[in-house]
């Protein structure tokens, strides 16, 4: 590098000889006491700008010299370990400039060991003037600033609290630059505390007209301002947003954050009966702060336990579901919905210590009028049935979620979760239902039922993460236990007809009874993980799973006759099951340079117990043992054979347990027209699944390719038997059968047409689908082959708009190998554009068409459905805070909530009233303001 | 006649230096705030950046390690070997960077965008500012110099220590008149700093890799690229920095 600045002289030396533009500087350092300071350095640098030019060393006299410098206005600067560095003007027109002696103030011995060295402050000189970060001056917890200025070199603070800097008095005091309550110095020091401040900085108060001219203070004043720390200070944020509309629509959102480095705290609050204007992922980021997303370690161990992957909560259902469910709800676009919830969280996060809480209710109703129809193929006849149905339900839940967790010292984290529950449900449904026999009616139904349920839930999680001292050693062991109860009462009424071949009624079955249900779910589980690095590339982990499920309840039935209660000695039962579970599985783990290998075999046992006993009849109790015990290999293999290339293959054996209800041999005929039977000789379910993934990107192009496949092979698919009698009553029983099987395959491609203009993504997906049940006797292989081809274009001409064209097909082939004439094709086909754009005078608009074709080929319909929603928009108040939206939803009042689909021997077909066509004027005020925006969101 | 003396100068000036080499190893550890960077991104929101410091700001973020070792004014610059703490592996993009100033000469392997590029070319001059600043990085006080990236748009700060007279420094950054222990990155936005000098264990041969496969390039068409794919990103709204070395 030297060289290279000597060259450049060189060059410049050259010029000089025949121009004689160039200039020496010479100078000598010395320190205060005249001794050469050898070998300090000195630099050249550009007076305007403090560009470096060149630099030397002095000699060992302290001398040094700078030849052949261009004529202009240069200063010198020297440095030297332990002295203040200098400062000196060099510049020169014509002449040779000697600075002579160069005398170098030692730094302060404070200054050096307390500021620099110490507290690691950096310092900054303004000529005389010595600023520096006071950030990690140690002073007791709780000192005002006052005690730390105390402590700070060149300051002094008077018995009265007034302040002195080198000897000059401070006469303001700014925070963050601005002024802090008036200009009482003492005010902000007194007050403020000294673990806030991250810089003081001390210079002389300078006039109005000398801050403009720059130039340098007579004042004898000086000014302090204290910087505050990122973490006192606190972010903001929230919105609401208020809609109206014709329907009787209404909608309200709002949400508000107040958060800094330590403390974060939220409310969210949503109520609605459009099923619209949920939660979205944005809403659930800022309720839970930095508790949206945690470390892999509260769940059971397994094959690839110990790798360090975020995983997203969430799981259960019913009462086990979390408050993720709630933001991650489907929206409703069937039936008439009326949504309210809201919470609160709090989190602190500080030196090694994190807690959360969290609250949240909700309350939701659903009332939903729907008519269905629905083909079940039988041996050798085809049962029609028709539902006009209608239910109106209702649930409210509250929820709470306390977190701890400790880093007690860098090598051991101790966590610990609580979750509580509780839930209350209404649900009132009424129905028509009829069931005919190859178009010839059989039965009807009228059904009447009235359900109520409550339930509550405490879990509870201790966890504790180790690391040892050899890196890559980690042991984690977690403990947790969960209780839930859920108590059900139901009221029943039902007429059923049974038909003649004349269509004339046979007989009348009248039931009406009243169902109580209690179940109590107790379950501990225990886990264990210990990786252990035989090698940097290779690892070896094994894990173990215990379990411990004891689910116990009752059932009484009562049936009502003549206003009388008798219990019902076939259907009252008490139960408890018990389900021990014991997993212990080692794997062998390569990981090296982006390739991560891992093979692994465990052994597991299910043990089942099963006690069912009738309550009313003297008949000994039902007891079910079992106990199952399966190997089960894994392999993971995922790698980027390449650069922006990744492939992934994994194969896992999973073994899933029968309900022990379903092992049971009780017959339960509460409902007449389907009667469900135990089977004692179910055995696990075995599934074996292949899967793999590919990916190709090709950044600098913008093109990205990937394909994905998985194939889930069958042992001892739990699947059902099936008798269907002359009167079409059906009775059912688990079963075993081998052969079911399920195959996915998809590849993507997304590329530029013009570069980032205009984009086109295309997919091809297919899928098939063998199941297996017996139908009367009869085993029936039904075959689902669906083709999902896909395609999407964005045009981005600019920033005003923008246009989003898709389509998308789906054909499904359904065969049966008993019933070949049943086999059909269900067709859909969508077509969506999206648009938006700015249009004149700051108005927005943004819109989207969606258009659905059905259409079956067994029940010879077809549908078409478009449906339009657009609204125009304008943002108002002071820094665009305010948005006026006016909004026509489906505005060719289309919905119909029409669903097809086909599984098994059946399919159907059905539509719910919804809520259609409406217009709503929205406003919404953000705090942070709004940026409107005509494209979709993309990760960044 | 003045030339000639300049040249015997130069001769014993280079000498002078040379009599006083040092050799070592510095580790340096580079932290990269993804807040901060996808702050300064045009298209993203207040709100946004908000939610993100609420969501992701309180994550401890380790960095990673690199070593510069340095002898005879050659040095080179890439990743720190360490064992991992975790049982994953994500391949690490190549960044070595080798320089020899004796030759001003590079031959840096830089990956960019899943391509790599052999580079050798002229050592890249920076234009530094010298501010009145100091401060103490491992142990060494520290003077700030500044510069511009023109190609990422960055601000570069540099805190070089004139102790080690090693005129070179990390992510390829010299031409101070010392060793760079510090690099700040558009303030905070990434943070190169030294956690360890090491200047006694002797270094018996720069650990340069045999072999440098990547397309050969000089710097200009080099940066070319990049500004062309920072500009291409940013204009299809994509953070530039997720693709490339910040």
């Amino acid at each position: 590098m030297r060289i290279t600045f000597l060259l450049f002289s060189l060059i410049l030396c050259f010029t000089a000889s025949s121009q004689s533009t160039n200039y020496k500087i010479d100078g000598i350092i010395v320190d205060t006491f005249n001794n050469p300071l050898i070998y300090s350095t000195v630099l050249l640098l550009e007076k305007s700008d403090s560009t470096m030019i060149d630099f030397t060393r002095s000699e060992l006299d302290g001398s040094f010299r700078f030849k052949d410098v261009p004529f202009g206005n240069h200063i010198v600067k020297t440095t030297y370990v332990g002295y203040i560095p200098l400062t000196i003007d060099a510049s020169s027109d014509k002449d040779n400039v000697d600075l002579g002696s160069l005398s170098m103030k030692e730094m302060a011995s404070e200054l050096m060991e307390v500021v620099i060295k110490a507290a690691k402050a950096p310092i900054k000189m303004r000529g005389d003037t010595i600023e520096y970060d006071a950030s990690t001056f140690k002073v007791p917890e709780g000192s005002s600033v006052e005690d730390l200025l105390k402590r700070l070199p060149g300051m002094e603070v008077e018995s009265d609290g007034s302040i002195l800097a080198d000897g000059k008095s401070v006469t303001r005091v700014t925070v963050d630059g601005k002024d802090f309550f008036g200009s009482d110095p003492k005010a902000a020091t007194k007050n403020l505390p000294a673990e806030g401040i991250s810089k003081v900085q001390v210079f002389d108060t300078k006039t109005e007209e000398e801050e403009i001219t720059g130039a340098t203070s007579q004042s004898q004043d000086k000014t302090m301002n204290l910087e505050l720390k990122e973490e006192f200070k606190s972010g903001g944020f929230g919105k609401v947003i208020a809609g109206i509309g014709t329907e009787n629509t209404k909608e309200l959102k709002g949400n508000y954050n107040k958060f800094n480095k330590k403390i974060q705290f939220s409310l969210v609050g949503v109520g609605n009966n459009t099923g619209r204007n949920g939660l979205s992922w944005d809403d659930y980021q800022d309720f839970m702060g930095s508790q949206s997303f945690n470390f892999s370690d509260g769940g059971d161990y397994g094959f690839g336990g110990g790798g360090g992957m975020y995983y997203f909560g969430g799981g259960g259902s019913g009462i086990e579901s979390s408050i993720q469910s709630i933001f991650f709800g489907a929206d409703n676009s069937a039936g008439l919905p009326e949504n309210y919830n809201g919470g609160l969280n709090f989190n602190y996060d500080h030196d090694k210590t994190k807690v959360s809480a969290v609250y949240y209710y909700n309350l939701s109703g659903l009332k939903s009028e729907k008519s269905l129809i629905r083909d079940k193929f039988i041996t050798d006849f085809t049962q029609n049935e028709t539902q006009e149905t209608f239910n109106d339900d209702r649930s409210q839940g509250h929820r709470v979620e306390l977190k701890f967790e400790k880093e007690l010292d860098s090598l051991l984290t101790i966590k610990t979760d609580f979750n509580g529950a509780f839930i209350d449900q209404e649900e009132q449904y009424t129905g028509d239902i009829s069931l005919a026999r190859d178009g010839q009616l059989r039965s009807s139904s009228d059904i009447n039922n009235l359900t109520n349920k409550t339930g509550y839930l405490g879990n509870g999680l201790v966890l504790i993460r180790k690391k040892f001292k050899k890196k890559g050693r980690s042991m984690g062991l977690n403990t947790s236990y969960l209780s839930t109860q859920l108590k059900e009462d139901q009221r029943q009424n039902s007429t059923i007809n049974f038909y003649n071949q004349d269509a004339t009624i046979d007989s009348t079955t009248i039931i009406e009874r009243i169902n109580n249900d209690v179940a109590d779910k107790n379950l501990i589980k225990a886990n264990a993980l210990f990786v252990e690095p035989l090698s940097k590339k290779f690892f070896f982990e094994t894990f173990y799973n215990f379990s411990n499920r004891v689910e116990s309840g009752e059932r009484t039935v009562l049936d009502i006759e003549d206003f009388e209660n008798t219990l019902n000695p076939f259907l009252s039962r008490e139960y408890e099951n018990t389900l021990l579970y014991n997993r212990i599985g080692s794997s062998l783990r390569y990981s090296h340079n982006g390739i991560n290998v891992s093979l692994g075999l465990g052994y597991q046992t299910l043990k089942l117990n099963g006690q069912l006993q009738l309550i009313g009849i003297s008949e000994p109790s039902t007891t079910i043992d079992k106990t199952f015990n399966n190997f089960i290999p894994n392999l993971s293999i995922n790698m980027s054979p390449v650069r922006n290339s990744y492939v992934s293959i994994n194969y896992s054996r999973n073994v899933n347990e029968p309900e022990i209800t379903d092992l049971q041999p009780f017959v339960d005929n509460s409902n007449p027209l389907y009667i469900v039977a135990g089977n004692p000789s179910l055995t696990p379910e075995i599934s074996n699944r292949i899967g793999t993934y590919m990916s190709r990107s090709y950044p600098l192009g913008g093109v990205r390719l990937s394909l994905n496949g998985n194939i889930t092979l069958y042992e001892n698919q739990i699947s059902r038997n099936e008798i269907v009698d002359e009167n079409l009553i059906t009775t059912v029983t688990p079963v075993n059968i081998d052969g079911g099987n399920s195959t996915r395959i998809s590849g993507s491609i997304n590329f530029p047409i013009v570069k980032n203009k205009l984009t086109a993504r295309m997919r091809m997906g297919a899928n098939s689908l063998n199941a297996n049940i017996f139908v009367n006797g009869i085993k029936n292989e039904t075959q689902t082959i669906g083709y999902t081809p896909f395609m999407k274009l964005s045009f981005t001409p600019n920033d005003d708009m923008a246009l989003y064209i898709n389509a998308n097909y789906r054909v499904t082939n359904i065969t049966y190998d008993i019933q070949t004439t049943q086999n059909q094709t269900t067709k859909q086909t969508t077509l969506g554009v999206e648009f938006n754009t700015k249009l004149f005078g700051g108005l927005f608009f943004d819109s989207q068409f969606n258009m659905n074709y059905y259409s079956n080929d067994r029940f010879n319909t077809s549908q078409n459905i478009p449906i339009l929603n657009a609204s125009i928009y304008k943002q108002v108040l002071k820094g665009n805070k305010g948005e006026v939206r006016l909004s026509i939803y489906d505005a060719f009042n289309q919905n119909q909530g029409f669903f097809q689909g086909g599984s098994g021997n059946q399919l159907s077909q059905s539509s719910t009233v919804a809520l259609a066509q409406y217009v709503m004027l929205g406003f919404t005020y953000n705090i942070r303001g709004i940026k409107s925006d005509v494209r979709q969101d993309s990760w960044w | 006649m003045k030339s000639i003396i300049n040249i015997i100068l130069i001769l014993l000036l280079t000498f002078e230096i040379q009599a006083q080499k040092v050799e070592g190893t510095i580790t340096y550890n580079r932290k990269t705030d993804w807040i901060a960077i996808m702050s300064e991104l045009p298209w993203v929101t207040e709100e946004d950046i908000d939610r993100r410091k609420l969501t992701w700001g309180n994550d401890e973020n380790d960095g990673r390690n690199f070593d510069l070792t340095f002898k005879d004014d050659k040095s080179i610059y890439t990743y720190k070997e360490e064992d991992s703490e975790y049982t994953y592996s994500w391949k690490e993009e190549k960044y070595v960077i080798i320089r020899d100033y004796n030759k001003n000469k590079t031959d840096d392997l830089v990956e960019i965008v899943g391509k790599q590029y052999h580079i050798i070319d002229k050592i890249p001059k920076y234009k530094w500012k010298i501010l009145n600043e100091i401060k103490e990085v491992a142990g060494y006080i520290c003077m700030k110099a500044e510069t511009q990236n023109d190609v990422k748009d960055q601000k570069v700060v540099a805190w070089f220590t004139d102790a080690i007279s090693f005129f070179g420094g990390p992510e390829g950054y010299s031409g101070l008149p010392g060793t760079i222990l510090e690099l700040n990155l558009n303030d905070q936005n990434a943070v190169i700093t030294a956690t360890k000098v090491d200047l006694k264990t002797p270094i018996d041969k720069l650990p340069i890799p045999k072999k440098l496969k990547g397309k050969e390039i000089e710097f200009v068409k080099f940066n070319a690229k990049l500004k062309d794919f920072i500009k291409d990103s940013k204009e299809g709204r994509k953070n530039p920095f997720w693709r490339i070395r910040y």
